[in-house]
């Protein structure tokens, strides 16, 4: 009983695992984009002064 | 990465990553470690057997959850009362990290209660609570998306989130009213002391992966907004 | 500027709101036949089997309530936007929270008329007897309705003015909703089935609670989401 249990502890941490780290990626995309987008704005001011 | 944020008009300071990266591999070390150590050191429980271990992501999945959404809360209040960017920008952060953490909770719940109760769903009030946590933080996030100019987004959604937080207690306590009139819910046995320090430090290093990941989620959404405000005042013509 | 300058105010814009063209017969009557409709399609769900209907009538009435009162609520701005009179309202002297009190006002006499009738034919369709303590179960309605009009004035007040606010309504709305649902369900299930745990008083304290602590909430929130 307690071995098809263990499927589910091992499902759990995967699970969690995977959308921790999806989103962390996530973040970090957004992140990196975002700093692109700034970047071009930085260049853009500059560029019309 | 350098930045000349002299080039560019802010009401915000332009965030800069400092060492919130090593923050990040820091959380990612411990989460790792916490999660190892917990699970090697806890015996199998007199009831739930291996199921036990569930308890170091599903229990602190909702204790960040709760965490976001009380900042998500406090940030509201702030920006109807101050209406600074910063603050709005933070509660939009944490929303997103909350309503994760709260897919999240649900997920392990049910395949926590799959093993437990033969169902995947139950109707539990924990577990509906939450469910109705997250359509709540949805609701917010949907809003947010929906409105483009970020004056009218931060109030609109200020005015959303505390009167969510508002809710929050009194959807529990009706949902759980509803679960204890008619049945008597076999509540999740409550925790043997030998496994809090486990519980702990987990506690802890979601915690930091929580702070780590609403700080970064607010650094882009800082940069974008700055990056919007620049493009503004140069269509605006000049500064 | 006393306050039954701001009384005054509030009892005017609710008559405008529920005079105007959009308030009009065929308005009303459109929304109301929506809602018997909904009925019906419960009826097919959930029927024919009369001992069935009566039990899940009060979740079932109260569903087709919230369903059809959720199209008045984006109506109840829809004049003001068409016509830019929102802005013209903001410009006149007076408390703003008489303008949310106004439309919240004709919106429970909007919702209270729907009700009337919805309530009407569900009984019919649903097998409900009248309870002996209609009373109480005329307090829960008035209650539930009050709880659910002031939070669809509010978030309608954001919805109509966003993009995609058909889904954005009820996608605020409802989740906000269910401390009222669920009381307002259980306490008319309980007084028409069968109230074998005297849960019904219980369900009445939350509702007034939650009605007490949201129609303060959203009047000192209305200011923030007036504007801009």
């Amino acid at each position: 009983m307690d071995a098809m249990n263990l499927r589910f502890v091992v499902a759990a941490y995967a699970v969690a695992w995977a959308v921790m780290g999806s989103y962390a990626l996530y973040v970090h995309a957004t992140l990196r984009r975002a700093r692109e987008m700034f970047e071009r704005s930085g260049d853009r001011a500059k560029g019309e002064s | 990465m350098t930045v000349t944020a002299a080039s560019l008009p802010s009401t915000v300071a332009v965030p800069r990553p400092g060492r919130w990266p090593l923050v990040g591999v820091f959380a990612l070390l411990f989460l790792v470690a916490a999660q190892v150590t917990a699970v090697m050191i806890s015996v199998p429980d007199r009831d739930m057997g291996h199921l036990q271990k569930i308890m170091y992501v599903h229990v602190p999945a909702a204790w960040i959850t709760f965490c976001a959404f009380f900042v998500v809360a406090i940030c509201s209040l702030k920006v109807l009362w101050k209406g600074g960017e910063r603050d709005d920008l933070l509660a939009a952060s944490a929303a997103e990290v909350g309503a994760v953490f709260n897919a999240l909770t649900l997920m392990l719940g049910m395949i926590w209660g799959k093993p437990t109760w033969g169902v995947w769903w139950t109707w539990d009030a924990r577990l509906t609570s939450t469910l109705v946590l997250l359509l709540i933080f949805i609701g917010y996030l949907s809003l947010r998306s929906f409105i483009d100019e970020p004056e009218r987004r931060a109030k609109w959604s200020a005015a959303v989130g505390v009167l969510g937080a508002i809710n929050v207690p009194i959807v529990y306590l009706s949902v759980r009213w509803w679960r204890t009139l008619h049945q008597v819910q076999s509540a999740p046995s409550t925790l043997d002391p030998a496994y809090t320090l486990g519980l702990r430090l987990n506690a802890f290093a979601f915690l930091f992966v929580m702070i780590y990941l609403v700080r970064r989620r607010y650094e882009a959404a800082a940069l974008v907004r700055a990056a919007e405000r620049a493009d503004e005042s140069l269509a605006l013509g000049g500064r | 500027m006393g306050a039954r300058d701001d009384w005054r105010r509030v009892r005017a814009i609710a008559w405008k709101d529920l005079t105007t063209e959009r308030r009009s017969k065929a308005g009303f009557n459109g929304v109301v036949a929506l809602g018997v409709t909904i009925l019906v399609l419960f009826g097919f769900a959930l029927g024919p089997e009369a001992a069935t209907l009566r039990q899940s009538a009060a979740g079932v009435l109260w569903l087709a309530v919230l369903f059809a009162s959720v199209l008045a609520f984006n109506r109840s701005y829809q004049v003001e936007l068409e016509s830019g009179a929102l802005d013209q309202l903001l410009l006149y002297p007076g408390a703003r929270w008489t303008i949310f009190t106004g439309k919240l006002v004709a919106n429970l006499v909007f919702v209270g008329l729907l009700m009337t009738i919805v309530l009407t034919v569900g009984a019919i369709l649903f097998h409900v007897d009248i309870p002996t303590r209609w009373a109480e179960l005329l307090l829960i309605l008035v209650l539930g309705a009050v709880g659910v009009v002031t939070l669809g004035t509010f978030y309608g007040a954001m919805a109509s003015r966003s993009r995609a606010r058909e889904v954005l309504l009820p996608l605020l709305l409802f989740p906000m909703l269910v401390p009222v649902l669920l009381a307002a369900m259980q306490a008319s299930k309980a007084l028409l089935v069968g109230d074998l745990m005297s849960e019904a008083g219980a369900w009445v304290r939350l509702l007034i609670a939650y009605d007490l602590i949201f129609v303060a909430a959203t009047h000192l929130a209305f200011g923030a989401i007036l504007e801009g």
